[in-house]
């Protein structure tokens, strides 16, 4: 796969996005009305989909949005609105509505906001797929289905094929952000998303699940690359042995090693999550929660040597690509937790003012009808230097999770429960047997200081990460390589 | 209701007319056009204060467009019409080279039964002075020992009108609230929701004041082991759980694998005879009414399970064809999806109901909701906020999370009763609107983190 990023300094190639004058001239009228700070963000997708079930279409069709946020900061009061009526009478409106908004509730805030001081940037970039899916018709790109039915249903030895459900879209993302201070954005990302979902069923031994998504940002080289009819079949094949033959997993202490998809998991829960400052801060502690993590806690172990989490959008072809946030700063990688230690927090401008530092851009709107908010992008485990046989070969009782389906983790990020879909019992250094539903159930510090080796593997995992109010759904990427727990009580599916 | 506003919506309904007549001149044989104009505000509360505050004008399209049984749906978040058309004429000649949908079935002809709902003058002054609210809130908060305060208040207004090439053409208005609170006292907190179509101070009083009350009482909370307890679950999380059960009602869920109720037969024992739960979208009081569906069918009382007896999925026309019965108005162009749920109440009190219990939890909120397997409904859930020791019919102490890790279709089949009283929740964890009491569960199992 090859990804190109291009840098153009005037404008974007392809069809114009919007008149930037209009959004330079929303912003010079917001500093009339008394805002210290407007930010304007022209924010379009467009995209296709389709469904398929079995062997046989849905339906298919389109996406389209396209509209302009406005967000103002009057008397360290902030305020948003947002129109996808992009007249110049519009934008004037809604600009008009964030600053009364904002300027009413100006009086409850016993500490106002105000934000960290950013570099002023002009900067655009373009990520170029190598197959641009946007001339291609829907019914070519979503051609893999059949094949991925047929290769499924032939890998099956005893068991039936009772649901098959695959999702395909594409999407291509432009924004022009225009702040108060000077800072002009422009970006334009295309993305793939598959979703896919199959159950396998026997009379004597009831149904199996599972549920996976892929994403990437570039083109239709995607779906080549992540050949979903052999991946499927492959997964089925081994989902099947643990339907028929999986066992239940060991009691007592014992070690464990978590195979990436659940590491990725892992870590978005329990070290991204929680270093959002604004939740460090409380702005989700009605939705989402808080954190565990309070202001302060920089310089404090979490856990083993062997833990590193890094968030790095700028990681070429990524889901959750970006070089500059939606407010104009300047995207890079953030060493989470180092070594075991928590070492850095994800930054906004806002939270970046309070903490006295400045931000490490990572705030992003999932649409024009959405703020700005602290986000991760590609969240991952560090790997180690071991080989997958060395993490092994020392364990004499344990079991090798590879994939999961049921996870949660409470609203301060802090107790998860995880259980295994394709898993292994370990003996004596060697993969055996299949088990059926083992569960992790720890706490944050307990996992991460459980971890006592990491293999040199690196791989991810898409997802569409939830946060904000209204919801907003953003592409991640979450991964890392096979990791080694010791010392690890399996916890209790009760089904 | 303002000449003004009746201009307005005519108007709407007449450009969705004329965008049908566009679709269908460029050649497909069947199309709805459903177009959505609406205003929001939205205050967000963070440590007492607001964090931000919200304003949204929108427009949005969606159109069904069928050609020779293929099927496409556009959805268009943009004021531009003309933009739109463009679009969804372009989709001929990529759905001409698809293959005939499993799922295709007729556009339903319009039915007369159909009365709009329209916009309380009690939403229309909401949406002016929302400070306000949030004002009266925080007064009511702070009348208590509390630390801090977080929470939204939401008012949405907006038209929605619909036509269709079977002639349907209809319009409505609608207005909501949504209302959501929650207190931090100690190492307590409570939350609590309130949300409909009639704006009422004292609504947002009382759940003000039940998520203080639960904060203060769960400040000192204790660590107990996990377990096989009796539990009483509160409309929050009562909310949370029907959202899923109600999810899995619909048929197009059932048939691809999403569902507790794929392979059980209309008319079999599923859950508790406790448990009669509706979808009722014709409840003036919901923040979920409306008086059509997506394909122009007026909507209707649905009893999903009556007594413990699965008596309908929630259907379309194309998934009621599919499985040879009659729509049930829960259109979705392609999938069905409940309206506003309702759990029909019991005859106890909530303290009557804990009166019942000699060794259980009182669970007043939870979050996280995820599950191993669809068919068989494993799942599990993380409580959040209050939680309580019961003992011998009394709450004893505020105790430390838990997580409840079961089945669905079990922990469905041992409610042992229902209070007495619905409460409206809709909150971030809860997107269906759902009208449901305290209900008394035998046999939950939890559990909690090993180290």
């Amino acid at each position: 796969m090859k990804i190109e990023i291009l840098m153009i300094s005037r404008g974007l190639k392809g069809e114009p996005m919007i008149d930037e004058t209009i959004l330079e001239h929303i912003v010079a009228r917001g500093v009339k009305l008394g805002a210290n700070y407007v930010e304007v963000r022209y924010h379009k997708h467009r995209g296709s989909y389709a469904v398929t079930r079995m062997n046989k279409t849905i339906s298919v069709g389109k996406v389209f949005s396209e509209g302009v946020a406005i967000r103002v900061l009057v008397k360290g009061s902030l305020g948003f609105a947002s129109t996808n009526n992009v007249s110049k009478d519009s934008l004037e409106r809604a600009l008009e509505k964030a600053v009364s908004r904002a300027k009413a509730f100006s009086y409850m805030y016993a500490e106002p906001i105000s934000f960290a001081d950013a570099k002023t940037v002009t900067y655009s970039y373009e990520v170029k797929p190598v197959k641009d899916f946007n001339n291609v018709s829907i019914g070519e790109k979503i051609g893999f289905y059949k094949e991925v039915y047929n290769s499924l249903e032939a890998s099956l030895m005893q068991s039936k094929l009772r649901s098959l459900v695959i999702e395909y879209s594409d999407d291509v993302e432009e924004k022009v952000i225009v702040t108060s201070e000077g800072s002009i954005v422009k970006s334009s990302i295309p993305r793939i998303y598959v979703f896919y979902n199959f159950v396998l069923h026997t009379p004597e031994k009831g149904t199996i699940q599972r549920m996976y998504e892929l994403g990437a940002s570039g083109g239709l080289e995607l779906l080549d690359k992540w050949d979903i009819v052999s991946r499927v079949a492959e997964e089925a094949k081994m989902l099947e042995k643990v339907l028929l033959k999986g066992k239940s997993p060991p009691k007592g202490k014992i070690d464990v090693i978590l195979g990436s998809e659940i590491v990725g998991l892992m870590v978005h829960e329990s070290a991204g999550h929680p270093s959002e400052a604004d939740r460090i801060l409380g702005r989700e502690a009605a939705q989402a929660g808080e954190s565990f993590i309070k202001k302060g806690m920089l310089g404090k172990r979490i856990g083993s040597e062997a833990s590193t989490v890094i968030d790095d959008p700028t990681i070429p072809g990524s889901y959750g690509y970006y070089l500059y946030d939606d407010e104009c700063v300047e995207a890079r990688p953030k060493y989470l937790y180092k070594n075991g230690i928590i070492n850095e927090h994800l930054h906004n401008r806002w939270t970046a003012k309070v903490f006295n530092t400045v931000s490490n851009g990572s705030a992003r709107a999932m649409d024009y009808t959405s703020e700005p908010i602290i986000r991760m992008s590609n969240t991952y485990f560090k790997p180690g230097d071991y080989s997958f046989k060395e993490l092994l070969e020392d364990i004499r009782v344990g079991v090798y999770i590879k994939s999961y389906m049921e996870w949660n983790i409470d609203d301060v990020r802090w107790s998860q429960r995880y259980v295994g879909l394709e898993a292994y019992l370990i003996e004596n250094g060697e993969i055996k047997e299949p088990i059926r539903n083992p569960v992790i159930e720890l706490t944050t510090k307990g996992f991460y200081e459980s971890v006592d080796a990491a293999d040199k593997s690196l791989e991810f995992h898409a997802g569409t990460c939830g946060k904000g109010e209204p919801h907003q759904g953003v592409p991640v990427w979450f991964g890392g390589p096979n990791v080694r727990l010791r010392n690890i009580v399996l916890g209790v599916a009760p089904y | 209701m303002s000449e003004r506003k009746v201009k307005e919506k005519d108007i709407v309904l007449e450009i969705t007319e004329k965008v049908l007549e566009e679709i269908m001149e460029a050649g497909y044989s069947e199309s709805i056009v459903s177009i959505n104009k609406s205003k929001t505000v939205m205050a967000k509360i963070a440590n007492s204060q607001p964090s931000v505050i919200q304003d949204w004008g929108e427009v949005t399209v969606s159109m069904y467009l069928a050609k020779d049984k293929r099927i496409a749906v556009v959805n268009f978040k943009t004021s531009s019409i003309e933009e739109t058309v463009k679009l969804a004429k372009k989709m001929l000649s990529e759905i001409s080279i698809i293959e005939e949908s499993e799922y295709y079935a007729p556009i339903p002809k319009p039915k007369p039964a159909y009365v709009p709902f329209t916009v309380h003058r009690s939403i229309l002054k909401a949406f002016e002075e929302p400070e306000k609210i949030i004002d009266n809130a925080l007064s009511v908060a702070f009348t208590y020992d509390i630390d801090k305060v977080a929470g939204m208040l939401e008012i949405t207004m907006g038209i929605r009108s619909l036509a269709s090439s079977t002639g349907a053409s209809l319009v409505e208005e609608y207005g909501t609230y949504e209302y959501y609170i929650r207190v931090f006292k100690g190492e307590g907190s409570g939350q609590w929701a309130s949300s409909g179509r009639i704006f009422r101070e004292e609504n947002i009083a009382e759940a003000t004041r039940i998520a203080a009350e639960y904060a203060i009482e769960s400040s000192k909370p204790e660590s107990i082991e996990p377990g096989v307890y009796d539990v009483i679950l509160s409309p929050m999380v009562m909310g949370n759980l029907l959202n899923v059960i109600g999810r899995m009602a619909s048929a197009l869920n059932v048939d691809m694998g999403f569902s507790i109720f794929t392979g059980r037969k209309i008319g079999e024992k599923v859950l508790s005879e406790k448990i009669t739960l509706a979808d009722d979208p014709i409840n003036p009081e919901s923040y979920g009414a409306v008086s059509f569906d997506a394909e122009g069918l007026p909507t209707r009382r649905n009893v999903i399970i009556e007594n413990g007896t699965l008596k309908t999925l929630l259907h379309n026309s194309k998934t009621a064809v599919k499985h040879g019965v009659e729509s049930t108005s829960n259109a979705g162009l392609i999938s069905p999806h409940p309206w506003s749920l309702e759990l029909k109440p019991g005859t106890y009190t909530l303290e009557e109901l804990i009166s019942e219990v000699k060794n259980g939890i009182l669970v007043t909120n939870n979050w996280y909701t995820r599950l191993q397997n669809y068919i068989e409904g494993s799942f599990s859930t993380i409580t959040r906020d209050a939680l309580f020791l019961v003992r011998n019919g009394r709450i004893v102490k505020a105790i430390r999370k838990l997580r409840i890790a079961d089945k669905l279709s079990r922990i469905f089949k041992n409610v042992h009763e229902l209070s007495n009283r619905l409460y409206q929740i809709k909150w971030w964890e809860v997107e269906v609107p759902t009208f449901t009491p305290y209900v008394l569960i035998k046999n939950v199992h939890t559990t909690k983190h090993m180290l």
